[in-house]
């Protein structure tokens, strides 16, 4: 129990810096507030505040470039401005999963559309459309596990032909950048079963009714 | 003298020299296929994969032998392992059915943080009780033999057992291989001040299965694991000097930031080759 107590208050040490600077004020009191037993405070006199500080800042970076992989062109033309905002985005949200880097940049998109400080419009604009793909992609992924089976969206598609209404099928390259095409479709183009029999096995695509 | 390299590691295949796969480089991989032994994989990236991915892994699988490499599993979490994360790191590794796979003695999240890299364990008997029983709990539902990677740290919790006791008793205790990042030692012994030969000495390196090498960076006066550069003169030294004392099994060039011409990889990549050919004949391991 008294090592989970300590691990959680450096975890908190290393993402927050309110805590570092609480912690550097008085250690006790920090201690106290995560219920440390007095072996683990001994243990926590051994972390050195300035090696501590850089693994922080180590820690921010690493996710700031992480997420750049999503968001290249707004990184290119702002990356000034983004990591301002990223610094006091870091300290809001901590992504945690296997997909956590997605979920990161996504989140960050959202950051920026509420920020306090000033946010340029190309800014807000570009990451919008920079992680538009992404979004529909991670959203869709977590509601269901059908556009993962290749053959059970063509069979969707063709349900969404007998239902009714437009198809809009939108396709993602997930090899690399997403490649977002989007197309309504004539149900016609059902019945001949072509070309999409060939793009179903190397794409993965959405469909949506209207 | 009898070797004290437990038969399991024995029976283990020699793979070569491979590097960490990356996005960046896989027509280059693809195209030099001869020239790399195997690959490392990050397992994270093929959790829940998408169609593409599956496609990716598959053929990856069929042309190289793939050893998955675990980033985030906490496996000194006090509070346990994440039943989700540990469900789908399993299922990449049972697909892949590869000789083995690797973690870290580390820690990556508490409860519901992630701290986004990993970080230093408290080195207390306490904390390899804790790090050992969730190895177990892993173990049951991953059956391929896993390995475990010192890591950099540029800071420390401390701790009754010195970083040398802290790996032996994990690893011991575990039965697990060690996969010995060379850079990262090198980090430390800088960071810290001491001798990395030394350090050799006192580690149970009869259980070194593979080994990651690479360069880093200095920032503010601290030797940063950056992944960033070619391995320095003093790990290739290292190297000569753990394929003197044991026989290695693979070795990964592990390049991430700063990615060079592909060639410039390869040619790490012949020089680790050469250092491990000379271990042909190699049969005693012991520390
Ligand atoms: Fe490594």
């Amino acid at each position: 129990m008294s090592l989970q107590s300590l691990q959680e208050l450096s975890t908190a040490l290393y993402l927050s810096s309110a805590e570092r600077e609480a912690w550097k004020r008085n250690a006790d009191v920090t201690a106290n507030k995560y219920s440390l037993d007095n072996s683990d405070k001994e243990l926590l006199k051994n972390l050195n505040p300035e090696r501590l500080r850089f693994y922080a800042d180590s820690l921010k970076s690493k996710r700031f470039n992480e997420i750049a992989q999503f968001i290249p062109e707004t990184m290119k033309k702002f990356r000034a401005e983004l990591w301002q905002h990223f610094q006091e985005y870091a300290e809001s949200y901590v992504p945690i999963g296997c997909k956590k880097v997605v979920a990161d940049s996504l989140s960050f998109g959202e950051f920026l559309k509420v920020a306090n400080t000033h946010v340029s419009n190309s800014l807000t604009e570009l990451i919008k459309q920079e992680l538009a793909p992404w979004r529909m992609n991670f959203l869709l992924e977590k509601q269901s596990n059908l556009y993962k089976a290749s053959k059970t969206t063509f069979y969707t598609i063709q349900a969404n032909r007998y239902l009714g209404g437009k198809t809009k099928i939108i396709f993602l390259n997930s090899e690399s950048r997403p490649f977002v095409f989007s197309a309504y479709i004539h149900p016609a183009i059902f019945f001949l079963k072509l070309p999409f029999s060939s793009v179903i096995y190397t794409w993965r695509f959405i469909a949506i009714s209207f | 003298m009898p070797s004290l390299t437990p038969s399991w590691i024995q029976k283990l295949p020699s793979l070569g020299v491979g590097i960490g796969f990356r996005k960046a480089l896989k027509q280059k991989i693809f195209t030099s296929h001869t020239q790399i032994d195997f690959l490392e994989i990050i397992t994270e990236h093929y959790a829940q994969p998408s169609f593409g991915q599956l496609q990716e892994l598959t053929r990856l699988n069929k042309i190289f032998p793939l050893i998955p490499h675990v980033l985030g599993s906490s496996l000194g979490n006090a509070s346990g392992l994440n039943p989700q994360y540990l469900k789908e790191i399993a299922s990449v590794i049972n697909a892949i059915k590869p000789l083995w796979w690797s973690d870290h003695i580390a820690i990556t999240s508490t409860g519901n943080l992630d701290i986004g890299h990993l970080a230093p364990l408290p080195r207390t008997m306490e904390m390899v009780k804790i790090i050992c029983e969730n190895i177990s709990t892993i173990k049951k539902k991953i059956k391929y033999p896993l390995i475990l990677e010192n890591i950099s740290f540029t800071h420390t919790l401390g701790g009754e057992l010195t970083e040398e006791e802290f790996i032996k008793e994990i690893i011991e205790r575990s039965d697990c291989g060690l996969l010995l990042d060379l850079m990262n030692l090198y980090a430390n012994s800088q960071n810290f001040h001491y001798d990395p030969i030394e350090f050799l000495d006192r580690i149970p390196i009869e259980r070194v299965v593979q080994l990651h090498i690479i360069g880093g960076h200095w920032e503010e006066g601290i030797l940063v694991d950056s992944h960033s550069s070619a391995p320095p003169a003093r790990v290739w030294e290292l190297l000569e000097y753990v394929a003197s004392r044991t026989k290695i099994k693979g070795i990964i060039i592990e390049w991430d930031e700063n990615l060079p011409a592909f060639d410039r990889i390869l040619t790490e990549v012949k020089r680790a080759k050469k250092i491990l050919s000379k271990q042909g004949t190699l049969k005693v391991s012991f520390a």
